[in-house]
Order: structure tokens, then sequence, then C-alpha cells
């Protein structure tokens, strides 16, 4: 296999032709064009000029676009790859796809723009402190984020608990990396590598090793456990009391248009506002309906009953010779 | 994968490599049909759409006539047109028909032109060319009486083809050939006179037919299997040499021979003569029932064709349902070799049931059929015999005179011959047995019943729980003597298997006695000879094998208890059993004769039969152990856990159940919990018996093991051998109902762990368990087994369900997490206590259902199914065996598992299981009616149960298409290797052949290190090094908690699957596999254009100016090795098929 790095110029500095238009949108059948999130994938491309000579694609959560007239070798100005290692004793090595993160204007970003650098490929063994240490050769870095894929939401991650919410497994993934100063993304972007994970100095475990300190880990404190329940349940608790006050103050004080809010209070509500309870209504009406129908009472209903009886059998007839037909494709009929 | 065969086009080309290697040795044909029938658009039923127009049109007086054809003559228009299907498929076509006409035509005239030959001396054979040997064993040579040759008088064609009756492919046409008058002389029935010229006439006609160009084979046979009466068969040259086999019968001028003197009670062969003694001691000569029949036989020949065409041609239905039952006895391997239950005699039989008025002249084949299955279901011939005599003549015999003589009676219009003569007892009760089981079915309304009917091959050793094979028969003769059956031998004429075969069954039926269901034995097929050669000898005739179906309740004891010492039977049953009978005292105060045979564990309970048969054999046949080989426990070997030395399990599975059974106890009477316990239910496989291995307590040495002292836990240390692996076995508990619960899911969980760490502490504080919990679950360790408790909230899935919408409106909606955890906290448990109550019925299901998940898991597709599923279709084979009965041994239910597997059609139909027989015929229509209905949404694997009618839950997560395909190949060139193995106990190979997988298909495999496999010594041929596991043998006071579900493979799996899972499928085998086999999706590596969420592992590359990505095999191949660090030992690439 020859190894042919990428060869894509982003072209930033020149002229693109300009984001596509709603009605080139619709022409290339792509749905509406500000792609919110669901509509279009990650990284995908998404149209292609005419001319072939710049893709517009969306990512990053932002539209960028590709001139394809200049193809290179990995240079400053492609989307670089850093060859990556897990130790020295490996042949062939990954490579990491990085850019910078750059969003499309009055979209808002958790990551800080010029600050961030987003990385592809991140093997399964290369966890957060390793990816720090490999590029703080850069610039000092401020944070990693690891994500299994790159995720346009950038909510802000809730603070998972250990005991509740274990760590998927890794696979390979996608990271950002904030550095300090945007410097750090400029070095980044020029690094040649190749990196290497596991070294002398800071050996990351694997196999074995990583199993039983996994293991070892998976064992939890249960007092930890209790106070974390605890405090949970206190805020939940609170919560609840909270909305409690609120709705009996709420209660006997007339809206706007004079209407009151009565609540029956208690375990049981008088009825479900749910669907369940709604269609057990409908079958009720239905079944009521029904009692009052009279069946095989006039010629025509005997007669329709008839027809309906035989349309049965036809259909079963039909079906039957279908399946037969399958069988007979099959060859079921061979005795032996 | 995607659930849909049929939108699944694209993914299917992921199989094109997996089934190359499997199916690489097969011809090119077989593989050529397989790609057919994978086409998505034909092969799958869709549901049927007709217009309002079509449906609803006025019927014509035709269709309305078949409508009610159908509805009064058949079960079903389904059924109707299956049979009709079956029926042009076995019968003749006319022009096969003509041309079978014009060769028995020219059969005729060359038999007429036959040269006549000059008197000679019987015993002076000279005038026989060298070319042609006599094709009878003439013992005792000597025999008065002159031969000489003259054609027939008479040449007529009898038998089925003449009655339309016979069925493809085989097509026989009988020919009777009227010997003339003046060959025969006075006394020819005597010593075997008649046989003698019989043979001789048909030595001399097969010497001038060999001659003839006209005819491309001339070999001899024998009549129904009958040593004494050989036949000629003769087949057309070129290429109609496979069109039709014409049998010319010899037989003697009408009224040559007087009934009255070949009645059962006459002796036609002289012991003075047979023995070549005077037999002045003996009281009289013997009568020679068998002899006389076979005489009989051919002077009826003609008769019985006319009575037959009379009477089946006086309705349609009554040729078709002649056919039927051919089929019928065909499949069932019943209707060949001596004493068969031949085509003959069906037809006989529905002859008899036309004169009793039992199938009326317009009934449909489908009526006759099931006519005369019920009434051989509910008659047993062996004690009222039926007779086609109508004259109540006072010189004929009596029914009575033939039950003393014969086994099973049914005579034919004359009353003096009885068809079923050569019939064994056990074969009749074979064939009832059969008749039952198939009325059974049909009555069951099952929608398959045709197929399973009529189309499902019996092969013995698929249908028998045990199987013995005796070799070499010609120890039977020294059985006879022992047995002292001169009479019989006198007359069969010397043929010592058929004389033993009756009394032998009856001595192992009383033997085996309340173990035995069934007992059959096979027929000797009938051996087909050159004209040059001599006729093969009685021991060539191969093996004798006997079919044991069993009775499970009885296989539960040890002992056989005879009556008291002082009863007249005592001296029967001490003659039974020889010196295995001893007194025994018993608890009740009574002295008795009894038996006890020695069996520790179930799957010795279970081949106490083979002790009985052996040592009756040997005390009372002489036939000693060596001979007798007894096919019950080959398997047992391969479910036999790695420290077991006698039982398969099912104890070690009992302990387990034991100790559970405690630990419920103890939470139901917990104490000081804020809710009590309700229900406790168990959802492990050992807990329903169906876990391949069982666990073994554990009591670690702590040495072995790093220690955390604040949680009591063992923890595994790097530079020892992996740990023993210890899994927990997961217990549902649940708790009373409470309005106190919170109404939002994320508060519901963490109360959960609450309740998680109020149950360990209780049962530490109470009962002085050692306990850990988490959030979802305690493990509790409790004898040497750890279970991991798990509290549920009833109502739990339902607030997961719970989507408020914008009116406000509670709505449903199923969620994959309330899906999930409904499936494990109600449909396991249920799933559980059912199949646990299929054991509690059928003993043999455990070990049927293991042995099934242990084959999976050995070809390396453990992973592609899960537990619940494999443990559903085995559970199918007991509750649905039809057309056998529940297996009572692992083997037979393992044998049928992969005939199961290799044949449902699984794209077109669900695997219903009736778990506690919940479903009646009416939701199971509905049930089948709805999977058409939804075929594309579901899974490729559909398995319904009374919980789970629509949506096949356990099968959800897969199989993919290509994992079943695979199997489904490999479960169908199993089960020959293994029948074969079973059947051909001295041939090649063992029995685990067709547990080792096959690895030439996989691309890539990792070796693993056994020192870090747990479950090294659980592999399916026993390795050769073994580790310290850092277990104790002996029971010791625990006070830290084992390591816990701590399996470096599997651990190892996991991260191989979660980072290259879209480029390669994995393959391992969980019981001690010491090889990964990795299959490259073909998919993933077509170049594929840029995209940041679909980089994994690959790089990019330009490709024709294209940007393209590619998988980059080199890294990942190392990455396999940095992953799996200390545990891989090397990774072996096999193809260079990746090179794109």
């Amino acid at each position: 296999m020859t190894r042919t790095a990428c060869t894509h110029t982003h072209s930033t500095s020149q002229h693109p032709p300009p984001p596509p238009t709603y009605a080139k949108w619709k022409e290339w059948g792509c749905g509406h064009r500000d792609g919110t999130k669901g509509d279009i994938e990650e990284g995908s491309l998404v149209a292609q000029l005419a001319s072939a000579s710049c893709v517009w694609w969306w990512w990053g959560g932002a539209w960028c676009s590709l001139n394809l007239t200049h193809r290179c070798r990995p240079g400053p100005t492609s989307l670089p790859a850093i060859p990556v290692k897990f130790s020295e004793k490996q042949q062939a090595s990954h490579y990491l796809y990085v850019r910078e993160h750059s969003v499309r204007e009055g979209a808002t970003s958790t990551w800080p723009q010029k600050r961030t650098l987003f990385v592809l490929n991140v093997p399964p063994y290369c966890t957060k402190e390793c990816l720090s240490r490999l590029l703080s050769c850069c610039g000092s870095v401020q944070s990693v984020e690891l994500q299994a894929k790159p995720d346009l939401a950038e909510s802000p991650k809730e603070p998972s608990s250990k005991f509740f919410d274990p760590k998927p497994i890794p696979g390979f993934q996608v990271a950002h990396v904030v550095f300090q100063k945007p410097g750090g993304v400029v070095a980044a972007l020029a690094l040649k590598g190749p990196l290497l994970i596991s070294t002398e100095s800071h050996p990351v475990k694997t196999g074995v090793h990583k199993w039983i300190s996994e293991y070892a880990d998976s064992v939890l404190d249960p007092e930890a456990l209790r106070a974390e329940v605890d405090t949970f349940m206190e805020a939940y608790d609170q919560k609840m009391a909270e909305e409690e006050a609120q709705a009996k103050e709420e209660e006997g004080v007339p809206d706007e248009e004079g209407w009151v809010k009565v609540t029956r209070r208690g375990r049981r509500s008088a009825l479900p506002r749910t669907e369940a309870a709604s269609l057990r209504v409908l079958e009720r009406e239905k079944r009521k309906r029904a009692r009052k129908e009279l069946l095989n009472f006039y010629a025509w209903q005997h007669r329709e009953t008839k027809m309906e009886h035989l349309a049965q059998l036809r259909k079963k007839f039909e079906e039957d010779k279908q399946r037969l037909e399958l069988m007979r494709a099959q060859r079921k009929f061979r005795p032996y | 994968m995607g659930p849909a065969p049929a939108g699944a086009a694209g993914e299917l080309e992921v199989m094109e490599p997996m089934l190359e290697g499997a199916v690489k040795k097969k011809k090119k044909v077989s593989l050529k049909r397989r790609v057919e029938a994978r086409s998505p658009a034909e092969g799958l039923l869709q549901p049927v759409k007709l217009s309002r127009a079509e449906l609803y049109k006025e019927p014509t007086s035709e269709e309305l006539n078949r409508l009610r054809e159908t509805e009064n003559l058949f079960h079903s228009s389904l059924l109707r047109l299956q049979v009709e299907e079956l029926l042009k498929e076995v019968s003749l076509s006319e022009k096969k028909k003509e041309r079978i006409d014009a060769f028995l035509r020219e059969v005729n005239q060359r038999i007429l032109r036959v040269p006549s030959t000059s008197e000679t001396e019987l015993t002076d054979q000279a005038w026989l060319p060298a070319g042609v040997r006599v094709p009878l064993h003439q013992v005792p040579y000597t025999v008065k009486g002159c031969f000489r040759f003259l054609p027939p008088a008479q040449v007529t064609v009898v038998g089925s083809y003449l009655l339309g009756t016979c069925i493809r492919p085989d097509i026989n046409v009988d020919v009777a050939l009227t010997m003339p008058r003046e060959i025969l002389q006075d006394k020819d029935g005597l010593n075997q006179r008649y046989f003698r010229k019989r043979a001789l006439y048909l030595a001399h006609l097969a010497q001038h037919l060999a001659q003839d160009p006209f005819f491309g084979s001339v070999c001899f046979s024998y009549s129904n299997g009958c040593h004494l009466k050989p036949l000629l068969l003769l087949r057309p040259h070129g290429k109609d040499e496979r069109l039709v086999t014409v049998r010319l019968h010899p037989c003697p001028p009408p009224d040559f021979f007087r009934p009255c003197r070949l009645l059962p009670t006459k002796n036609n062969v002289r012991s003075a003569w047979y023995r070549g003694q005077s037999t002045d001691g003996s009281p009289g000569e013997p009568p020679t029932p068998h002899y006389n029949t076979w005489v009989l036989q051919d002077t009826a020949l003609e008769a019985h064709v006319q009575l037959l065409s009379t009477v089946l041609g006086s309705g349609p239905g009554l040729k078709d349902g002649v056919a039927l039952l051919k089929v019928w006895l065909r499949q069932r391997e019943l209707d060949q070799g001596l004493g068969g239950f031949s085509g003959f005699l069906i037809s006989m039989l529905v002859a008899f049931l036309v004169s009793t008025r039992k199938i009326h002249t317009t009934m449909s084949g489908y009526q006759v059929l099931r006519s005369t299955l019920q009434f051989l279901a509910t008659t047993d011939l062996t004690v009222n015999g039926i007779s086609l005599c109508l004259n109540s003549d006072p010189s004929l015999p009596a029914l009575a005179d033939f039950h003393q003589a014969f086994p099973v009676v049914f005579l034919d219009f004359s009353g003096c011959l009885n068809v079923c003569a050569d019939v064994t007892a056990s074969t009749y009760h074979q064939v009832q047995h059969e008749a039952q089981l198939s009325m059974a079915l049909l009555d069951s309304q099952a929608e398959d019943s045709f197929q399973l009917l009529l189309m499902t091959p019996k092969p013995m050793v698929r249908a028998f729980d045990h199987i013995l094979h005796l070799r070499p028969v010609s120890r039977l003769q020294a059985a006879c003597h022992r047995l002292k059956l001169g009479p019989e031998l006198q007359d069969y004429g010397g043929d010592y298997v058929s004389a033993a075969l009756g009394p032998l069954t009856t001595l192992l039926e009383q033997g085996l006695g309340s173990r035995l269901h069934l007992l059959a034995h096979s027929r000797p097929s009938v051996p087909k000879w050159e004209i040059s050669q001599d006729p093969p000898k009685h021991k060539d005739t191969g093996v004798l094998t006997l079919g044991l179906l069993l009775r499970p309740e009885g296989l539960a004891s040890v002992l056989e208890m005879g009556p008291e010492a002082d009863q007249p039977e005592a001296a029967a049953f001490r003659k039974l059993w020889g010196p295995r009978s001893e007194l025994r005292r018993f608890q009740d105060g009574a002295i008795r004769e009894a038996v006890v045979w020695e069996a520790a564990s179930v799957a010795q309970k279970r081949l106490i039969p083979r002790q009985v048969v052996t040592h009756l054999l040997a005390h009372h046949a002489d036939i000693p152990e060596t001979c007798v080989h007894y096919v019950g426990g080959f398997l047992d070997a391969l479910i036999q856990g790695p420290k077991e030395t006698s039982g398969t399990g099912e104890e070690a599975l009992a302990a387990v159940v034991r100790c559970y059974d405690d630990l419920s106890r103890l939470l139901w009477g917990l104490e000081g919990l804020p809710l009590t316990v309700s229900a406790v239910q168990g959802v492990h496989p050992v807990l329903r018996y169906t876990e391949v291995f069982p666990p073994t307590p554990a009591w670690p040495a702590y040495s072995y093991y790093e220690r955390l002292r604040k949680q009591a836990s063992l923890v595994p240390r790097p530079d020892k051998p992996c740990p023993a692996y210890v899994e927990p076995m997961t217990v549902v508990c649940h708790l009373e109902g409470s309005g106190q619960w919170p109404q939002e899911a994320e508060a519901v969980r963490r109360v959960r762990a609450a309740f998680q760490l109020r149950l360990a502490e209780i049962l530490t504080q109470q009962h002085g368990l050692q306990c850990r919990a988490t959030a979802t679950h305690t493990d509790v360790l409790k004898d040497g087994f750890v279970f991991r408790v798990c509290v549920a909230y009833q109502r739990e899935p339902q607030l997961l369900r719970e989507m408020r919408s914008p009116e406000g409106m509670i709505t449903l909606r199923d969620t994959p997490a309330s899906l999930r955890l409904e499936r494990d906290t109600k449909q396991l448990p249920l799933l559980t206590s059912a199949l646990h109550g299929v054991q509690q019925q059928h003993p043999a299901f455990s070990g049927a259902a293991r042995l099934a998940k242990r084959w999976v898991r050995a070809q390396l597709l453990g992973e592609g199914f899960s537990d619940e599923s494999l443990d559903l279709v085995a559970a199918a084979l007991f509750l649905h065996p039809e057309p056998f009965s529940p297996p009572s041994s692992p083997q037979v239910g393992f044998l049928r598992f992969l005939h199961l597997v290799s044949t449902f059609d699984w794209k077109n139909s669900p695997l219903v299981v009736n778990l506690n027989n919940e479903l009646n015929v009416e939701d199971q229509a509905e049930m089948r009616s709805g999977f058409l209905a939804a075929r594309t949404r579901l899974p490729v694997m559909v398995i319904f149960t009374p919980q789970d009618r629509k949506s096949s839950m356990w099968t959800q997560d897969g199989p993919s298409v290509q994992i079943l395909q695979q199997l489904v190949v490999l479960a169908a060139e199993a089960l020959p290797i293994l029948e074969k193995q079973l059947l051909d106990p001295w041939g090649p190979g063992d029995i685990r052949t067709v547990f080792r997988p096959p690895l030439d298909m996989y691309d890539v495999l990792i070796r693993l290190s056994p020192r870090h496999i747990p479950r090294h010594r659980q592999a399916v041929d026993l390795p050769a090094a073994s580790f310290c596991r850092g277990l104790f043998t002996e029971p010791r006071p625990s006070l830290l908690m084992p390591v816990l579900g701590y399996d470096p493979p599997q651990l190892y799996l996991a991260q191989l699957r979660a980072a290259f899972g879209d480029l390669a499928l994995f393959f391992y085998d969980q019981h001690g596999g010491e090889v990964i086999g990795v299959l490259w999706k073909p998919s993933s590596f077509q170049p594929q254009p840029f995209k940041a969420s679909g980089m994994k592992g690959r790089m990019a590359v330009s490709r024709g100016g294209e940007l393209a990505m590619v998988p980059h095999v080199e890294a990942i191949l190392e990455d396999f090795a940095v992953l799996g660090e200390g545990l891989v030992q090397a990774v072996e690439a096999r193809s260079e098929r990746w090179a794109v």
C-alpha cells in the first residue's frame, strides 16, 4: 500500500467562491441550508461546484471551503497529518489529522476561537494526559477534551458521576485541544512528528496491566457512593419542595383572564392525563356503540357477511399459493 | 447489522468472503443455488395484496365447489395444495409409463424365448454354465427331486405398478413368472425343494438374459429380504438405466399347493433332513410357520393384486392415500428389509379399512392417510389380529393359532396367509408409535404439519435417544444356540439374525422395563449381487442396530425392585438378572429381590440402560461387551467441567440452585430494609440450568492476589497468571410497592443505589455474608458462589417511557433504555422461570441446551447469539418435538438442534416457542400473520414466545444475516459428519471433530497466551499446560471478595470491537479459545470520501485525483498487539484481501 498524505488545500486566505446560496442548496437536494444538527453530518462533503475547483463542507460546526485546484504534499496550508506511534517498537504509524477549530459566524462554541486545535483519529490508547503531553511542545495546553465523534452541540458536559455513568470503552476519538496562546495552534499545525505515545519516562499502560488497574478502579468505595446519593437526594427533595410550594402559591390566584386553576392534590388525580387513559375512554365508547348494532339482521347484512367470508377464503388461498410457490422453489417437495 | 433481509442487499456483500471460506470445497452447483436463494426479492414471503374487485367478485360455481371440497376433505387449502404438489412429485408421468410399458413387452418376449433344458437331479447342477451361481444358500445340500427349465406358463405384472401406487424415485415393477406344472413334483413344499427349484429357475433365466445386450444390468436380490426367495432384477440398457427396475418373481401354478398343508401349525422342514440326524428323541416335528408363509406368499401374488386393484380402483382418493402412506413409511425407514412394513402391507391395510367401512371410497388422499394412521394408532395387531377373510369356514384355523405362531397377525382373504408374518412385534410397535405421534401432530392443527409429517426424514440416530450396535452379527449364531432357538432356525432356514431378533428384543424390553418407552431394531438392507457371485452370507448383513426411546421418569432410579423373596415370581426375576439379582431388605421391612446399578450422577443414570443391555446380552445370549457398541454418552465429555470426573454438570448446577434458594430465603426474611422484599427471581443462565460450565465454589488463596483493604476485595496481580474466572450470577430482587418512590428516573436510580448499599449492610450484619455494593447491584458471596443482587423498581420502565407532549398530555413511548430495563427486570425472570420449568419436565433439556450452546461458541459464533436465544431454540426442541418425541438424551437433542438450525426457514417463519403452553392455535396463526406483515422490521432470526409475541427481543442485537447464514452452513455440514461417526463407531475421526472451528476463513488470527485465559481448561481439546489460578480446593472462610468477572480475552475483545468494530468482525470461543479470528469487512475497505466522523483508523490517500480514506492496515495490525499486551502472543495476517 502506498502512503500518500492528504492533499487538500484549505483555502482560507484566498478567495473562495461564496458559500452555497439557498437556491443552489435546494438544487443539490440537501434540505435547508443553515444545516442544524441532524441535517448534515459532520464533515460530509455537501456540494461540489460545477467547476470542481472548490468543495463546501460542514465541519467543526462551520462551513468550510476546500480548494481543490492546489494539490500538494502535506504542508502548512493543507490538512496537516501528524504521524503518531504507540512506542519506538512499532513500524507503522497512524496519522492525527489536525486543523484549527473554527465555527461559522454567529454560531457559538464552548472552545475559544483561534486557540483551539481540532484533532481527528486519536488512537484508543491515547489518553487526555498523553495528548496534552504530546502537544505541549507547541505551547502550554490549557485543556483537552476527547469525544467519540465530533459533536456539534458542544454543550458543557454535566458533571458525570463515576458511579452512575461508567465511561464507555474508547475507540478512535476526536479531540479539542485548547492552548493558552494562539501560537500553540500554529505550531501544532506545523508539527512533523512522529509522536510517541508511550515512552520510557511516561509509559502508558495497555493490555493486562491496564485491565488490572481498571479492575482495581472499578472496585468503588461504598461510602463515597453513599455521600453522592445523599447529596443528590437532598437537592432533589429541595427541588420538589420548591415546586410544590410554587404550585401552592399559584393555587386560587386567578390569571390575567380571570381563570382559577384548581388541582386535586393527592396520590390519585381524578383522571390522569395520559394517552393510555384517553385510549381507554375511546375504546369504551366504541364498545358501547358496537353493542347497540344488530348483526345479520337485514338481508344485505347477511349477504355481506357471506361475501366477507368468501373474500377471506380467497385471500387465504392466494397466500397459500404464494407459500407453495416458495416451497416449490426451495425444492421442498422432494421427499427424499 | 440491518435487520431486514430484503433491505440488506448492500450488507450481503460482507457475507461473500465468509461463504467463500466455508463452502470452498463444495461444488459450484450448490454455491450457485445458494446465491440464487439469497437474492432478496424472491424467497421472501410478501403480504398478499388483492384488489377489492378481485376479492369481492361473484364466485363461479367451480370455485365454490373447490372451496367446499377443501373445507370438507382437507384440513386447509394449504394442506390440499401441498398434498397435490407432493403427489405430483412422486407419481409417475404418462411419458415414462409408456416407456416402461414398452420395456415390459420386450422383457416378456425375451423371457418366453429362453430355451428349455433337459431334466437333471436337483443336486446335479453341472449343467449350469460357469458365469452364474445359484442365488441360494443350499444348506443342507442334498435334496431329492428333479429339475428342468421350461419357459414360464404365464408372465404377469403384479404389484404397485399395476395399481398405480408406485412412487418415485426407484420405480420397481414386479413381474410374476408362473412356472409350468411340469417342473414341479408332488411334495415340493417339503424341505425347501420348491425354493431350490425356484432358485435354479432364476439362475438359468439370469444366465440367458445377461447375455442379451438389451439389458443394462441383470442381478439377483431377495424378495422382501427373505433369503430363501431370490429374485432377478432387470434394468434397461442405455439412458433408461435409472428409469425402472423389473423384478422377476417365479411362482407356482395356481392351486399347486394345498393351503391346508401350509397352515402355521404344520411342519414342512423335517428335522431329520435339516439337522441330518434322526429325530427319535424329539417329541415331534416343530411347526414351521414362516417357511409355510413364504411358500403361500408365492401362490397368492396374483390374487392379492386382483383384490387390491378392485378396491383401490373404486376411488381416486384411495390411491393417493396409499402413495402418501408409502411416503410416510419411507421417511420413517419402516418399509425396507425383511419384516418391514412394506407398501404392499399398507395397501392391504387400506383394503381392509375399506372393507370394514372405516374408509369410504369418496374420501380424499389426506383423509385416507388420516384414517389409516388413526387405525394404526389405536389397534394393536400383536394382540388383536385382523382378517380380510369373510367366510366363516370352520376348517380354517382360528386367529389365536396365528397369534401363537406370529407376533403380528393380519390375515388375507383366504384366511390362511398372514401377510404380516415377517413383521416383528418391535417393528409393529414402532409403526404404532409413529402413527400415534402423527395423529397428535395432525390434531394439533399446526401450520407446518404437512412438512413435519411427510417431508421430514426420521433416521434412527436422530429419532432414538440411545443407539446400540451389535457387531459382528455372527455372534448371534452363538446366541441362537445359547437361547435354544433350534426350531426357529429350522423355520427360518438358517437365518440366525431373524431367528434371534425376536427373543433378543423381548429380553431387552423386559430388562429395561420402566426405563424404556420403545425399542426398535434396524432391518438389514436387502442385498443385491451380481449373478456370477454367491449370495451374501448372513454375517455380511453388516451391523444390527437397536434404538432405544427412553422414559425420562424411569431413568432417575438406580434400583430394579423385584418381587418378595418368597413369591413364586422371584425365581423368574433371578433367572432374568442372574448373578446381579440380590436379596435386599427395604425400609418398609420387605425383603425383596433387587438389582442395584452403580450410578452417581444424572449422566451415569442416563447410561444405566447400557449396563442393563450389556449385562443381559452377556448373561443370556453370550454376546460379550466388546461386541456391543453403545452410543449414548459420547458427547457428554464436551459438557463435562474441567474438574468433574463422572457427571455432566447437572449436580453442580443443582448445587448452585440450592445455594440460590437459600439466599432468596435470606432476602425474604431480611429485617431493616425500608421496604420488604416481595420477590426474588434468578436471571442468570445457571439458574435455568443452561450454563455450559456451571460455576464451582471459589475459595481464593489470598497470597495470590493484591488486596484492597478498604473494600475487602481481591485484585489480580500482573506478575501471576490470570486468576480463576468467577462469574457473578444475577438475581433480580423486587420490593413491595410504595408511593414514596420519586417520580423522576434519575432520582429513582439514586434511591435504588441507596437500597443496594443498605442491602449489603444488612446482609453483612444479619447473616455475616461478604457483600460489595455498587450503584446498580450488590455482589453477595455465599458458600463460594457470588450472586449479583439487583434491586428493581416495577414502575421504572414506565417512568423512562413517559414523555410529556406540548399540550401536557403524558404519552408512553418505548425508549432503548426503558426496553432494556424491562427486558432485564421483567422478561428475563419470566423466561428463566419458564425454562426452569422445561428442565423440570424434561431432564435432558439442560444437557441438550448446553451442548448446543457449546457447539455454537466452539464455532466462534457465540457472541452473535444471545444466551437466551440459543436456550429458546433448545427449548423448542423439547416443546415442539414433532415429528419426533421429546429427546431424553443430550446427544439426540443436540443432533436435532443441528437439524433444526440448518433446515429452519428463518427468513419466512418465526420460531414459535410455546412456553407453558400458553398459546393456542389462533394465537399462533395471528403471530405468523403479524410476522409476515412486519418482516422487514424484525430481526433476521425471529423467536416468539407467549411473553414476546411481536418483537423477538432476544434476537434484536444479533445475529446478523451473515452470522446466521454461517451457522446454518456449519450446522448443515456438522450434522452428517456427526451422524456418521455415531452410526459407524469404527470409522475414522473422533467425536470432537465437529466442535473444532474452521480457521482458514479468517483474514487475521490473533493467538492468545493461555497464561491469561482464565477458562483455558474448558477448551474442546484439553490443553496440555495448566496454570495455577489461585484457588483452594477445600472450603475456607471467605472474608474477601474474589476477583469477579475478570476475563482478559473478553476485555480485549471489547476494546477491539470499540476501536475497529466498523472495519472488522471478531470471533472468539469464550470457553478456553486460544485464538481470535478477525474478518475484514469488505464494505469498509472500499475507499470512502473524507469524513470527520468516519476517520477511525483510516488514512487519507489520493486516489485518481480524489481524496479518499482507506483503513491503515499495517498500523491496525500493530494496534492489535499493543491493545492486548501480555495477552497476545502473535498476530498472523493470513490474507492479502485488504490490500486495496
